[in-house]
Protein backbone atom coordinates (compact mmCIF):
# COMPACT_ATOMS: atom_id res chain seq x y z
CA UNK A 1 0.00 0.00 0.00
CA UNK A 2 2.80 2.33 0.66
CA UNK A 3 5.53 0.71 -1.22
CA UNK A 4 6.71 4.27 -2.92
CA UNK A 5 7.30 5.42 0.61
CA UNK A 6 8.78 2.75 2.61
CA UNK A 7 12.17 3.40 3.73
CA UNK A 8 15.10 2.28 5.59
CA UNK A 9 16.82 3.68 8.25
CA UNK A 10 18.61 3.07 11.14
CA UNK A 11 18.98 -0.66 10.59
CA UNK A 12 14.56 -0.66 10.74
CA UNK A 13 12.56 -1.20 7.65
CA UNK A 14 9.83 1.63 8.10
CA UNK A 15 6.21 1.07 5.77
CA UNK A 16 6.24 5.06 6.26
CA UNK A 17 9.11 7.78 6.92
CA UNK A 18 6.94 9.48 9.53
CA UNK A 19 7.85 8.44 13.04
CA UNK A 20 6.56 9.86 16.32
CA UNK A 21 9.09 12.16 18.31
CA UNK A 22 10.12 11.07 21.68
CA UNK A 23 8.12 12.52 24.60
CA UNK A 24 5.41 13.61 22.53
CA UNK A 25 3.81 9.95 21.75
CA UNK A 26 4.37 9.15 25.54
CA UNK A 27 4.54 5.25 25.69
CA UNK A 28 2.93 4.39 22.36
CA UNK A 29 -0.75 3.70 22.53
CA UNK A 30 -2.29 7.26 24.38
CA UNK A 31 -2.44 8.48 20.79
CA UNK A 32 -4.08 5.37 19.36
CA UNK A 33 -7.96 6.46 18.83
CA UNK A 34 -6.48 9.81 17.59
CA UNK A 35 -3.31 9.68 15.63
CA UNK A 36 -3.47 7.36 12.46
CA UNK A 37 -0.49 4.57 13.50
CA UNK A 38 -0.87 2.87 9.94
CA UNK A 39 0.49 6.03 8.55
CA UNK A 40 3.58 6.25 10.99
CA UNK A 41 6.43 3.56 10.53
CA UNK A 42 7.75 3.47 13.86
CA UNK A 43 7.13 5.49 17.56
CA UNK A 44 10.11 6.47 19.91
CA UNK A 45 8.95 5.83 23.13
CA UNK A 46 9.40 8.40 25.65
CA UNK A 47 12.87 8.68 27.54
CA UNK A 48 13.45 5.82 30.00
CA UNK A 49 15.90 6.04 33.06
CA UNK A 50 17.13 3.36 35.42
CA UNK A 51 15.11 4.54 38.09
CA UNK A 52 11.43 6.83 37.59
CA UNK A 53 12.53 10.25 37.16
CA UNK A 54 9.63 12.71 38.58
CA UNK A 55 10.21 15.45 36.02
CA UNK A 56 10.43 19.58 36.57
CA UNK A 57 7.95 21.90 38.41
CA UNK A 58 5.28 23.44 36.59
CA UNK A 59 4.33 25.02 34.47
CA UNK A 60 6.29 22.74 32.12
CA UNK A 61 4.84 23.89 28.31
CA UNK A 62 4.91 27.50 27.09
CA UNK A 63 3.87 28.85 23.51
CA UNK A 64 6.09 30.88 21.55
CA UNK A 65 6.32 32.47 17.81
CA UNK A 66 6.38 29.21 16.11
CA UNK A 67 6.64 26.91 18.73
CA UNK A 68 6.82 25.64 21.89
CA UNK A 69 9.38 25.72 24.78
CA UNK A 70 9.00 22.97 27.06
CA UNK A 71 10.59 21.69 30.82
CA UNK A 72 9.03 18.19 30.97
CA UNK A 73 12.50 17.43 32.29
CA UNK A 74 12.26 13.68 30.85
CA UNK A 75 9.71 12.67 33.87
CA UNK A 76 8.88 9.14 33.11
CA UNK A 77 8.05 5.70 34.64
CA UNK A 78 11.48 3.86 35.26
CA UNK A 79 12.71 1.26 33.32
CA UNK A 80 10.97 -1.70 35.34
CA UNK A 81 7.63 -0.09 34.88
CA UNK A 82 8.31 0.40 31.00
CA UNK A 83 9.26 -3.48 30.74
CA UNK A 84 6.61 -4.52 32.98
CA UNK A 85 3.94 -2.55 32.12
CA UNK A 86 4.32 -0.58 28.65
CA UNK A 87 5.91 -2.62 26.70
CA UNK A 88 3.29 -5.22 26.66
CA UNK A 89 0.59 -3.03 25.78
CA UNK A 90 2.26 -2.49 22.52
CA UNK A 91 1.78 -6.02 21.45
CA UNK A 92 -0.58 -5.36 18.50
CA UNK A 93 0.80 -1.82 17.22
CA UNK A 94 1.17 -1.54 13.64
CA UNK A 95 4.64 -0.06 13.64
CA UNK A 96 8.12 -0.05 14.84
CA UNK A 97 8.83 0.55 18.30
CA UNK A 98 11.80 2.55 19.50
CA UNK A 99 12.92 2.67 23.05
CA UNK A 100 14.32 6.40 23.87
CA UNK A 101 16.97 6.08 26.87
CA UNK A 102 18.05 8.69 28.93
CA UNK A 103 20.95 8.77 31.76
CA UNK A 104 23.23 10.76 34.57
CA UNK A 105 26.11 8.31 33.55
CA UNK A 106 27.49 6.37 31.12
CA UNK A 107 26.67 2.94 33.75
CA UNK A 108 22.98 4.08 33.46
CA UNK A 109 23.19 4.11 29.81
CA UNK A 110 24.44 0.83 29.06
CA UNK A 111 22.25 -0.60 31.86
CA UNK A 112 19.13 0.68 30.36
CA UNK A 113 20.27 -0.63 26.83
CA UNK A 114 21.58 -3.58 28.13
CA UNK A 115 17.99 -4.63 29.66
CA UNK A 116 16.31 -3.49 26.63
CA UNK A 117 18.29 -6.04 24.80
CA UNK A 118 16.14 -8.30 25.56
CA UNK A 119 12.74 -7.02 24.97
CA UNK A 120 11.45 -8.13 21.62
CA UNK A 121 8.60 -5.46 21.35
CA UNK A 122 11.68 -2.90 20.85
CA UNK A 123 12.97 -2.80 17.67
CA UNK A 124 15.80 -0.17 18.06
CA UNK A 125 16.88 2.18 20.67
CA UNK A 126 17.04 5.98 20.37
CA UNK A 127 19.96 7.21 22.98
CA UNK A 128 19.36 10.94 23.90
CA UNK A 129 22.41 12.44 24.83
CA UNK A 130 21.33 16.05 25.78
CA UNK A 131 21.10 14.96 28.93
CA UNK A 132 23.81 16.22 31.92
CA UNK A 133 26.83 14.18 32.90
CA UNK A 134 26.52 14.01 36.57
CA UNK A 135 30.01 12.65 36.62
CA UNK A 136 31.53 15.85 33.84
CA UNK A 137 30.49 18.64 36.17
CA UNK A 138 26.56 18.54 34.55
CA UNK A 139 27.88 18.41 30.65
CA UNK A 140 25.95 16.94 28.24
CA UNK A 141 27.13 14.15 26.93
CA UNK A 142 27.01 15.57 23.73
CA UNK A 143 29.62 18.69 24.69
CA UNK A 144 32.07 16.24 24.45
CA UNK A 145 33.04 14.19 21.15
CA UNK A 146 35.14 11.53 22.73
CA UNK A 147 33.40 10.90 26.07
CA UNK A 148 30.20 10.70 23.72
CA UNK A 149 32.01 8.11 21.42
CA UNK A 150 32.87 6.11 24.02
CA UNK A 151 29.28 6.47 25.57
CA UNK A 152 27.76 5.07 22.18
CA UNK A 153 30.18 2.23 22.17
CA UNK A 154 29.08 1.16 25.72
CA UNK A 155 25.59 1.05 24.67
CA UNK A 156 26.96 -0.50 21.16
CA UNK A 157 27.99 -3.24 22.87
CA UNK A 158 24.72 -4.48 25.01
CA UNK A 159 22.75 -3.14 22.94
CA UNK A 160 21.77 -6.72 20.48
CA UNK A 161 19.64 -4.28 18.27
CA UNK A 162 20.00 -0.78 15.61
CA UNK A 163 21.47 2.04 17.73
CA UNK A 164 19.98 5.51 16.99
CA UNK A 165 22.24 8.64 18.96
CA UNK A 166 19.99 11.79 18.83
CA UNK A 167 22.38 14.84 18.81
CA UNK A 168 21.74 18.21 20.57
CA UNK A 169 21.55 21.12 17.99
CA UNK A 170 23.62 23.78 19.93
CA UNK A 171 26.86 22.34 19.89
CA UNK A 172 29.95 23.92 18.66
CA UNK A 173 30.86 21.99 15.91
CA UNK A 174 27.79 18.87 15.07
CA UNK A 175 30.34 17.21 12.40
CA UNK A 176 32.33 16.50 15.03
CA UNK A 177 29.95 14.94 17.41
CA UNK A 178 28.25 13.09 14.02
CA UNK A 179 31.26 11.47 13.51
CA UNK A 180 32.28 10.49 17.24
CA UNK A 181 28.74 8.95 17.66
CA UNK A 182 29.48 7.21 14.59
CA UNK A 183 32.83 6.06 15.70
CA UNK A 184 30.74 4.32 18.60
CA UNK A 185 28.71 2.40 16.63
CA UNK A 186 25.72 3.98 16.18
CA UNK A 187 23.36 2.82 13.19
CA UNK A 188 22.24 6.49 12.64
CA UNK A 189 21.35 10.05 13.93
CA UNK A 190 18.44 11.88 15.24
CA UNK A 191 19.16 15.51 14.18
CA UNK A 192 18.13 17.23 16.43
CA UNK A 193 16.85 17.73 19.89
CA UNK A 194 15.09 20.68 21.11
CA UNK A 195 16.10 24.31 21.18
CA UNK A 196 17.23 25.91 24.50
CA UNK A 197 15.14 28.24 25.23
CA UNK A 198 13.24 30.53 27.35
CA UNK A 199 9.50 32.66 28.29
CA UNK A 200 8.67 35.70 30.73
CA UNK A 201 5.42 36.90 31.65
CA UNK A 202 6.32 40.29 32.02
CA UNK A 203 3.17 40.90 33.96
CA UNK A 204 4.16 38.66 36.70
CA UNK A 205 7.58 39.47 36.00
CA UNK A 206 8.86 35.92 36.49
CA UNK A 207 9.89 33.40 33.76
CA UNK A 208 6.49 31.05 32.19
CA UNK A 209 8.58 27.98 33.01
CA UNK A 210 8.71 26.63 36.15
CA UNK A 211 12.36 25.23 35.13
CA UNK A 212 12.82 29.01 33.91
CA UNK A 213 14.76 27.19 31.02
CA UNK A 214 13.36 24.43 28.27
CA UNK A 215 13.45 23.55 25.23
CA UNK A 216 12.09 24.79 21.81
CA UNK A 217 10.20 22.97 19.23
CA UNK A 218 8.25 22.86 16.53
CA UNK A 219 8.46 24.96 13.25
CA UNK A 220 10.59 27.69 14.79
CA UNK A 221 13.60 25.44 15.14
CA UNK A 222 13.06 24.06 11.62
CA UNK A 223 15.47 26.11 9.53
CA UNK A 224 18.15 25.64 12.53
CA UNK A 225 17.91 21.46 12.21
CA UNK A 226 17.59 21.31 8.58
CA UNK A 227 20.86 23.11 8.02
CA UNK A 228 22.77 20.49 10.56
CA UNK A 229 20.75 17.34 8.61
CA UNK A 230 22.09 18.84 5.64
CA UNK A 231 25.65 19.17 6.60
CA UNK A 232 25.96 16.06 8.36
CA UNK A 233 24.45 14.43 5.40
CA UNK A 234 27.44 16.01 3.34
CA UNK A 235 30.02 15.50 5.68
CA UNK A 236 29.56 11.88 6.70
CA UNK A 237 26.79 10.04 4.46
CA UNK A 238 25.09 8.52 7.41
CA UNK A 239 21.35 7.37 8.06
CA UNK A 240 19.73 10.48 9.36
CA UNK A 241 16.41 10.69 10.61
CA UNK A 242 15.11 14.44 11.06
CA UNK A 243 13.40 16.34 13.89
CA UNK A 244 12.26 19.59 14.58
CA UNK A 245 9.01 21.33 13.22
CA UNK A 246 8.15 18.52 10.44
CA UNK A 247 4.22 19.78 10.36
CA UNK A 248 3.47 18.47 7.02
CA UNK A 249 4.31 17.07 4.11
CA UNK A 250 6.78 19.65 2.50
CA UNK A 251 8.91 20.27 6.11
CA UNK A 252 9.25 16.23 5.59
CA UNK A 253 10.67 16.55 1.84
CA UNK A 254 12.73 19.38 2.66
CA UNK A 255 14.13 17.13 5.34
CA UNK A 256 14.35 14.24 3.07
CA UNK A 257 16.17 16.35 -0.06
CA UNK A 258 19.39 17.86 2.51
CA UNK A 259 19.80 14.09 3.14
CA UNK A 260 17.19 12.23 6.11
CA UNK A 261 15.99 9.21 5.76
CA UNK A 262 12.99 10.12 7.88
CA UNK A 263 11.20 12.28 9.97
CA UNK A 264 9.93 12.68 13.08
CA UNK A 265 7.05 14.56 14.28
CA UNK A 266 6.78 15.69 17.96
CA UNK A 267 4.73 19.17 18.66
CA UNK A 268 3.03 18.86 15.12
CA UNK A 269 1.02 16.38 17.04
CA UNK A 270 -0.67 18.27 19.70
CA UNK A 271 -2.30 20.81 16.94
CA UNK A 272 -2.95 18.12 14.47
CA UNK A 273 -3.40 14.68 15.55
CA UNK A 274 -3.87 14.31 11.79
CA UNK A 275 -0.67 14.89 10.61
CA UNK A 276 1.45 11.92 9.82
CA UNK A 277 -1.00 10.67 7.98
CA UNK A 278 -1.31 14.33 5.78
CA UNK A 279 2.63 13.85 5.27
CA UNK A 280 2.14 10.25 4.28
CA UNK A 281 -0.82 11.31 1.81
CA UNK A 282 1.21 14.73 0.67
CA UNK A 283 4.97 12.45 -0.07
CA UNK A 284 2.72 9.78 -1.77
CA UNK A 285 1.44 12.78 -4.44
CA UNK A 286 4.58 13.98 -4.60
CA UNK A 287 6.42 10.72 -5.37
CA UNK A 288 3.90 10.58 -7.82
CA UNK A 289 3.96 14.17 -9.45
CA UNK A 290 7.69 14.65 -9.84
CA UNK A 291 8.10 10.50 -10.90
CA UNK A 292 10.69 9.28 -8.71
CA UNK A 293 10.78 5.62 -8.39
CA UNK A 294 10.18 5.96 -4.31
CA UNK A 295 11.02 8.01 -1.85
CA UNK A 296 14.31 6.45 -0.74
CA UNK A 297 15.58 8.15 -4.02
CA UNK A 298 15.17 11.41 -3.10
CA UNK A 299 17.34 11.15 0.10
CA UNK A 300 19.52 13.94 -0.15
CA UNK A 301 18.94 14.83 -3.70
CA UNK A 302 19.26 18.52 -3.26
CA UNK A 303 19.71 19.96 -6.40
CA UNK A 304 23.42 22.07 -6.65
CA UNK A 305 24.85 19.79 -3.61
CA UNK A 306 28.27 19.14 -5.22
CA UNK A 307 28.81 15.28 -5.00
CA UNK B 1 -11.99 6.14 26.95
CA UNK B 2 -12.62 7.25 23.32
CA UNK B 3 -11.30 10.21 22.32
CA UNK B 4 -12.41 11.75 18.75
CA UNK B 5 -11.48 14.74 16.76
CA UNK B 6 -14.17 16.13 15.55
CA UNK B 7 -15.25 19.38 13.72
CA UNK B 8 -17.96 21.03 15.23
CA UNK B 9 -20.30 23.94 14.45
CA UNK B 10 -20.98 26.81 16.38
CA UNK B 11 -24.64 26.92 16.78
CA UNK B 12 -24.93 29.75 19.20
CA UNK B 13 -22.67 32.02 20.36
CA UNK B 14 -24.34 34.15 23.35
CA UNK B 15 -22.57 36.78 25.90
CA UNK B 16 -22.95 35.75 29.53
CA UNK B 17 -21.38 39.11 31.12
CA UNK B 18 -17.76 39.52 29.46
CA UNK B 19 -17.42 35.69 29.11
CA UNK B 20 -19.56 34.00 25.60
CA UNK B 21 -21.47 30.95 25.84
CA UNK B 22 -20.90 28.63 22.85
CA UNK B 23 -23.52 26.08 22.03
CA UNK B 24 -21.41 23.82 19.16
CA UNK B 25 -23.31 20.70 17.35
CA UNK B 26 -20.30 17.84 17.79
CA UNK B 27 -22.45 14.42 17.41
CA UNK B 28 -19.39 12.57 18.58
CA UNK B 29 -18.19 14.20 21.55
CA UNK B 30 -21.99 15.12 22.66
CA UNK B 31 -22.04 11.29 22.95
CA UNK B 32 -18.55 11.03 24.94
CA UNK B 33 -18.80 13.30 27.55
CA UNK B 34 -19.11 13.00 30.62
CA UNK B 35 -19.39 15.37 33.98
CA UNK B 36 -15.90 17.07 34.59
CA UNK B 37 -14.39 16.01 31.29
CA UNK B 38 -13.11 18.64 29.14
CA UNK B 39 -11.78 19.59 24.84
CA UNK B 40 -9.16 20.63 23.56
CA UNK B 41 -10.15 23.66 20.87
CA UNK B 42 -7.66 24.93 18.28
CA UNK B 43 -7.64 28.40 17.94
CA UNK B 44 -8.98 29.47 14.76
CA UNK B 45 -6.17 31.40 13.57
CA UNK B 46 -2.60 31.37 12.44
CA UNK B 47 0.04 30.66 14.51
CA UNK B 48 -0.97 28.98 17.79
CA UNK B 49 1.08 25.85 18.40
CA UNK B 50 -1.67 24.32 21.55
CA UNK B 51 -5.16 23.89 21.70
CA UNK B 52 -6.77 25.57 24.61
CA UNK B 53 -8.57 23.29 27.12
CA UNK B 54 -12.02 23.88 28.14
CA UNK B 55 -14.74 21.83 30.34
CA UNK B 56 -17.59 20.92 28.99
CA UNK B 57 -20.11 23.27 30.68
CA UNK B 58 -23.18 20.86 29.48
CA UNK B 59 -23.76 18.12 26.84
CA UNK B 60 -27.03 17.19 25.33
CA UNK B 61 -27.64 14.46 22.70
CA UNK B 62 -25.99 16.42 19.61
CA UNK B 63 -24.95 19.44 21.26
CA UNK B 64 -21.92 20.44 23.58
CA UNK B 65 -21.74 23.95 25.39
CA UNK B 66 -18.79 25.80 26.43
CA UNK B 67 -18.31 28.93 28.59
CA UNK B 68 -15.37 30.80 27.55
CA UNK B 69 -13.81 33.68 29.47
CA UNK B 70 -11.50 35.93 26.32
CA UNK B 71 -8.63 35.85 29.11
CA UNK B 72 -5.94 36.36 26.03
CA UNK B 73 -5.36 36.10 22.76
CA UNK B 74 -6.33 32.39 22.02
CA UNK B 75 -9.64 32.64 24.07
CA UNK B 76 -10.69 35.95 22.45
CA UNK B 77 -10.44 34.58 19.20
CA UNK B 78 -12.61 31.54 20.25
CA UNK B 79 -15.33 33.33 22.27
CA UNK B 80 -15.25 35.63 18.59
CA UNK B 81 -16.57 32.27 16.53
CA UNK B 82 -19.38 32.73 14.82
CA UNK B 83 -22.38 30.98 14.11
CA UNK B 84 -22.55 28.41 11.14
CA UNK B 85 -18.26 28.37 11.91
CA UNK B 86 -16.29 25.91 12.47
CA UNK B 87 -14.59 24.60 15.65
CA UNK B 88 -12.13 21.39 15.69
CA UNK B 89 -12.22 20.04 18.77
CA UNK B 90 -10.69 17.06 20.19
CA UNK B 91 -11.85 15.44 23.51
CA UNK B 92 -13.61 14.55 25.67
CA UNK B 93 -10.60 14.00 28.02
CA UNK B 94 -10.03 13.53 31.52
CA UNK B 95 -11.46 10.86 34.02
CA UNK B 96 -15.16 10.18 34.87
CA UNK B 97 -15.98 10.92 38.61
CA UNK B 98 -18.42 9.52 40.78
CA UNK B 99 -20.04 12.62 42.83
CA UNK B 100 -20.96 11.36 46.36
CA UNK B 101 -24.96 11.30 47.48
CA UNK B 102 -24.91 14.98 49.04
CA UNK B 103 -21.91 16.58 47.68
CA UNK B 104 -21.58 20.14 48.07
CA UNK B 105 -20.30 22.22 44.86
CA UNK B 106 -17.79 25.18 45.00
CA UNK B 107 -17.43 27.23 42.11
CA UNK B 108 -15.70 30.82 41.53
CA UNK B 109 -16.13 32.50 39.05
CA UNK B 110 -15.19 31.33 35.23
CA UNK B 111 -14.73 27.97 37.28
CA UNK B 112 -18.86 27.27 37.23
CA UNK B 113 -17.88 25.83 33.48
CA UNK B 114 -15.82 23.06 35.13
CA UNK B 115 -18.73 22.08 37.85
CA UNK B 116 -22.24 22.93 35.82
CA UNK B 117 -22.50 19.55 34.16
CA UNK B 118 -21.83 17.56 37.37
CA UNK B 119 -24.70 20.00 39.05
CA UNK B 120 -26.68 19.36 36.54
CA UNK B 121 -26.46 16.21 35.99
CA UNK B 122 -27.21 15.67 39.70
CA UNK B 123 -29.89 17.60 40.12
CA UNK B 124 -31.80 15.88 36.66
CA UNK B 125 -31.73 13.01 38.55
CA UNK B 126 -33.95 13.91 41.51
CA UNK B 127 -30.91 14.26 43.96
CA UNK B 128 -30.10 17.43 46.38
CA UNK B 129 -27.50 19.67 45.03
CA UNK B 130 -25.87 22.65 46.39
CA UNK B 131 -23.81 25.27 45.06
CA UNK B 132 -21.68 27.50 46.56
CA UNK B 133 -20.94 30.32 44.35
CA UNK B 134 -18.32 33.26 44.34
CA UNK B 135 -16.66 35.73 42.50
CA UNK B 136 -14.79 39.34 43.04
CA UNK B 137 -18.08 40.95 42.19
CA UNK B 138 -21.50 40.36 40.74
CA UNK B 139 -20.89 40.29 37.02
CA UNK B 140 -18.44 37.67 36.95
CA UNK B 141 -21.13 34.99 38.36
CA UNK B 142 -21.57 33.62 35.41
CA UNK B 143 -24.77 30.88 33.91
CA UNK B 144 -27.23 32.68 36.21
CA UNK B 145 -30.16 31.75 33.49
CA UNK B 146 -28.64 27.92 33.31
CA UNK B 147 -28.60 27.89 37.36
CA UNK B 148 -31.95 29.12 37.77
CA UNK B 149 -33.14 26.50 35.44
CA UNK B 150 -32.14 23.77 37.53
CA UNK B 151 -33.95 22.26 40.87
CA UNK B 152 -30.39 23.01 42.66
CA UNK B 153 -29.87 25.49 45.85
CA UNK B 154 -27.42 28.20 44.81
CA UNK B 155 -25.61 30.33 47.68
CA UNK B 156 -24.08 33.53 45.49
CA UNK B 157 -21.05 35.38 47.19
CA UNK B 158 -19.28 38.26 46.20
CA UNK B 159 -15.66 39.50 47.59
CA UNK B 160 -17.31 43.58 47.33
CA UNK B 161 -21.12 42.30 48.29
CA UNK B 162 -22.18 43.52 44.63
CA UNK B 163 -24.03 40.07 44.22
CA UNK B 164 -25.66 37.87 47.15
CA UNK B 165 -23.55 37.63 50.23
CA UNK B 166 -20.10 39.71 50.83
CA UNK B 167 -17.13 37.52 51.47
CA UNK B 168 -15.09 34.33 50.24
CA UNK B 169 -17.38 31.01 48.45
CA UNK B 170 -15.09 28.93 51.25
CA UNK B 171 -16.54 30.60 54.12
CA UNK B 172 -20.55 29.82 53.76
CA UNK B 173 -20.09 25.86 52.84
CA UNK B 174 -23.57 24.77 54.29
CA UNK B 175 -22.01 22.82 57.40
CA UNK B 176 -18.68 23.40 57.18
CA UNK B 177 -17.44 26.13 59.89
CA UNK B 178 -16.05 29.56 57.99
CA UNK B 179 -12.43 30.57 59.58
CA UNK B 180 -14.19 33.23 61.63
CA UNK B 181 -16.12 29.94 63.87
CA UNK B 182 -13.78 28.18 63.90
CA UNK B 183 -11.61 31.35 65.74
CA UNK B 184 -14.20 31.77 68.19
CA UNK B 185 -14.69 28.38 68.65
CA UNK B 186 -10.88 27.78 69.50
CA UNK B 187 -11.20 30.75 71.85
CA UNK B 188 -14.27 29.19 73.47
CA UNK B 189 -11.73 25.72 73.82
CA UNK B 190 -15.19 24.06 72.07
CA UNK B 191 -14.69 21.35 69.22
CA UNK B 192 -16.29 21.69 65.62
CA UNK B 193 -18.81 18.78 64.63
CA UNK B 194 -16.76 16.68 62.23
CA UNK B 195 -17.87 17.60 58.93
CA UNK B 196 -19.06 14.74 56.33
CA UNK B 197 -20.41 16.06 53.38
CA UNK B 198 -17.76 15.81 50.60
CA UNK B 199 -16.95 19.32 48.60
CA UNK B 200 -16.63 19.69 44.49
CA UNK B 201 -14.27 22.60 43.82
CA UNK B 202 -13.44 24.36 40.45
CA UNK B 203 -11.76 28.06 40.46
CA UNK B 204 -8.95 29.83 40.80
CA UNK B 205 -5.91 28.74 42.85
CA UNK B 206 -6.42 31.82 45.65
CA UNK B 207 -9.95 29.39 46.00
CA UNK B 208 -7.82 26.16 46.70
CA UNK B 209 -5.36 27.84 49.03
CA UNK B 210 -8.69 29.17 51.17
CA UNK B 211 -10.45 25.65 50.92
CA UNK B 212 -7.35 24.11 51.91
CA UNK B 213 -7.31 26.35 55.08
CA UNK B 214 -10.38 25.67 55.94
CA UNK B 215 -11.82 22.36 55.05
CA UNK B 216 -8.33 20.79 56.94
CA UNK B 217 -7.08 17.61 56.36
CA UNK B 218 -9.92 15.49 57.20
CA UNK B 219 -12.55 16.68 54.79
CA UNK B 220 -13.21 15.20 51.96
CA UNK B 221 -12.59 17.90 48.73
CA UNK B 222 -12.03 17.67 45.05
CA UNK B 223 -10.29 20.00 43.18
CA UNK B 224 -10.56 20.52 39.00
CA UNK B 225 -7.05 21.23 38.50
CA UNK B 226 -5.99 24.05 35.32
CA UNK B 227 -2.65 23.10 34.02
CA UNK B 228 -1.47 23.65 30.78
CA UNK B 229 -1.98 21.23 28.39
CA UNK B 230 -0.86 20.02 24.72
CA UNK B 231 -1.86 16.75 24.23
CA UNK B 232 -4.80 15.90 26.42
CA UNK B 233 -3.88 11.98 26.27
CA UNK B 234 -1.44 12.00 29.08
CA UNK B 235 1.58 11.26 26.22
CA UNK B 236 3.43 14.40 26.92
CA UNK B 237 3.94 14.88 30.40
CA UNK B 238 3.15 18.91 30.34
CA UNK B 239 -0.21 19.20 32.42
CA UNK B 240 1.81 17.85 35.81
CA UNK B 241 -0.44 18.36 39.18
CA UNK B 242 2.16 17.91 42.03
CA UNK B 243 1.25 14.67 44.30
CA UNK B 244 3.00 13.93 47.62
CA UNK B 245 2.35 9.85 46.97
CA UNK B 246 5.40 9.12 45.94
CA UNK B 247 7.12 12.18 47.72
CA UNK B 248 7.87 14.96 44.50
CA UNK B 249 6.16 13.62 42.10
CA UNK B 250 3.54 14.50 39.68
CA UNK B 251 0.13 13.14 37.85
CA UNK B 252 -1.01 14.45 34.96
CA UNK B 253 -4.18 16.11 35.25
CA UNK B 254 -5.49 15.18 31.74
CA UNK B 255 -4.96 11.52 32.98
CA UNK B 256 -5.71 11.19 36.42
CA UNK B 257 -7.76 14.82 36.64
CA UNK B 258 -8.89 16.82 36.31
CA UNK B 259 -11.06 16.63 38.99
CA UNK B 260 -8.55 15.52 41.74
CA UNK B 261 -8.26 14.73 45.16
CA UNK B 262 -7.52 17.79 47.53
CA UNK B 263 -5.93 14.88 49.90
CA UNK B 264 -3.48 13.61 47.16
CA UNK B 265 -2.29 16.61 45.98
CA UNK B 266 1.13 18.36 47.43
CA UNK B 267 -0.44 22.04 47.91
CA UNK B 268 3.06 23.20 48.59
CA UNK B 269 4.27 22.47 45.38
CA UNK B 270 1.50 23.66 43.10
CA UNK B 271 3.08 26.26 40.66
CA UNK B 272 1.40 29.51 40.57
CA UNK B 273 -1.43 30.83 38.92
CA UNK B 274 -0.98 30.15 35.54
C1 LIG C 1 -9.19 21.29 32.34
C2 LIG C 1 -9.36 22.77 32.06
C3 LIG C 1 -10.62 23.27 31.84
C4 LIG C 1 -10.80 24.63 31.57
N1 LIG C 1 -12.06 25.08 31.33
C5 LIG C 1 -12.26 26.36 31.01
C6 LIG C 1 -13.58 26.82 30.69
O1 LIG C 1 -14.54 26.05 30.68
N2 LIG C 1 -13.75 28.13 30.38
C7 LIG C 1 -12.69 29.00 30.36
O2 LIG C 1 -12.92 30.18 30.05
N3 LIG C 1 -11.44 28.60 30.66
C8 LIG C 1 -11.19 27.30 30.97
N4 LIG C 1 -9.91 26.87 31.24
C9 LIG C 1 -8.83 27.84 31.18
C10 LIG C 1 -8.43 28.09 29.73
O3 LIG C 1 -7.89 26.90 29.18
C11 LIG C 1 -7.40 29.23 29.60
O4 LIG C 1 -8.01 30.43 29.98
C12 LIG C 1 -6.88 29.35 28.18
O5 LIG C 1 -6.07 28.24 27.85
C13 LIG C 1 -6.08 30.63 27.98
O6 LIG C 1 -5.71 30.73 26.62
P1 LIG C 1 -5.31 32.17 26.03
O7 LIG C 1 -4.70 31.97 24.71
O8 LIG C 1 -6.48 33.07 26.09
O9 LIG C 1 -4.27 32.68 27.11
P2 LIG C 1 -2.67 32.75 27.04
O10 LIG C 1 -2.24 33.13 28.40
O11 LIG C 1 -2.21 33.56 25.90
O12 LIG C 1 -2.27 31.22 26.80
C14 LIG C 1 -0.92 30.83 26.66
C15 LIG C 1 -0.79 29.36 26.94
O13 LIG C 1 -1.04 29.08 28.32
C16 LIG C 1 -2.14 28.22 28.48
N5 LIG C 1 -2.96 28.69 29.61
C17 LIG C 1 -3.14 29.99 30.01
N6 LIG C 1 -3.97 30.03 31.07
C18 LIG C 1 -4.33 28.76 31.35
C19 LIG C 1 -5.17 28.15 32.33
N7 LIG C 1 -5.83 28.86 33.25
N8 LIG C 1 -5.30 26.80 32.31
C20 LIG C 1 -4.65 26.05 31.41
N9 LIG C 1 -3.84 26.57 30.46
C21 LIG C 1 -3.69 27.90 30.43
C22 LIG C 1 -2.89 28.29 27.17
O14 LIG C 1 -3.66 27.13 26.92
C23 LIG C 1 -1.78 28.49 26.18
O15 LIG C 1 -1.15 27.26 25.91
C24 LIG C 1 -9.69 25.52 31.53
C25 LIG C 1 -8.41 25.00 31.75
C26 LIG C 1 -8.23 23.64 32.01
C27 LIG C 1 -6.86 23.09 32.23
C1 LIG D 1 6.70 17.98 25.41
C2 LIG D 1 7.95 17.44 24.79
C3 LIG D 1 8.66 16.42 25.42
C4 LIG D 1 9.84 15.91 24.86
N1 LIG D 1 10.50 14.88 25.49
C5 LIG D 1 11.60 14.32 24.90
C6 LIG D 1 12.26 13.18 25.48
O1 LIG D 1 11.85 12.64 26.52
N2 LIG D 1 13.36 12.69 24.86
C7 LIG D 1 13.84 13.22 23.70
O2 LIG D 1 14.81 12.71 23.16
N3 LIG D 1 13.22 14.28 23.12
C8 LIG D 1 12.12 14.84 23.70
N4 LIG D 1 11.49 15.91 23.08
C9 LIG D 1 12.00 16.43 21.80
C10 LIG D 1 11.24 15.84 20.63
O3 LIG D 1 11.37 14.45 20.56
C11 LIG D 1 11.70 16.45 19.29
O4 LIG D 1 13.02 16.04 19.03
C12 LIG D 1 11.66 17.97 19.31
O5 LIG D 1 10.49 18.40 19.95
C13 LIG D 1 11.73 18.60 17.91
O6 LIG D 1 10.73 18.09 17.04
P1 LIG D 1 9.26 18.77 16.85
O7 LIG D 1 9.48 20.17 16.42
O8 LIG D 1 8.60 17.89 15.83
O9 LIG D 1 8.59 18.67 18.18
C14 LIG D 1 10.31 16.44 23.64
C15 LIG D 1 9.60 17.47 23.01
C16 LIG D 1 8.43 17.97 23.55
C17 LIG D 1 7.69 19.08 22.84
S1 LIG E 1 -1.63 17.39 28.30
FE1 LIG E 1 -0.15 15.94 27.62
S2 LIG E 1 -0.02 14.70 29.39
FE2 LIG E 1 -1.61 16.03 29.94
Amino acid sequence: MNAEIKVEAGGLELATPVVLASGCAGYGDEWLELVDLDAVGAVVLKGVSLEPWPGNAPPRIAEAPAGVINAVGLENVGLDTLVREKLPALDGLPCKVVANVVGRSRDEYRDVCSALAAERRVDALELNVSCPNVEARGMAFCADAEGLRDLVADCRDVAGKPLWVKLAPMVTDIVAVARAALDGGADALTIANTVPAMAVNVEARRAVLGNVYGGLSGPAIRPINLRLVHVVYKETGADLIASGGVDGWRAAAAYILAGARAVQVGTALFDNPGAPAEIVAGLKEYVKREMFDGLSFLVGKLRGDRK
Amino acid sequence: MTYVREIATVIANDADGDARMLRLGALRIAAAARPFQFVLAKVPAAGFMLRRPLSIFDAGDEEIELLIRPVSEGTGRLCRLAPGESCDLTGPFGREFDVPEDSVFVAGGIGVAGIFFALATAARSGRKAALVYGARTGAQLYAGRQLGDLAVDVTSVTEDGSSGLKGLAADFIPGIPSAETKLMSRALKEDLPPYRRAVIACGPRAMYVALHKILGDDARWYALMEERMACGVGACRSCAVPVREPAGSYVAACEEGPLVDAAAVDWGRLGEEI
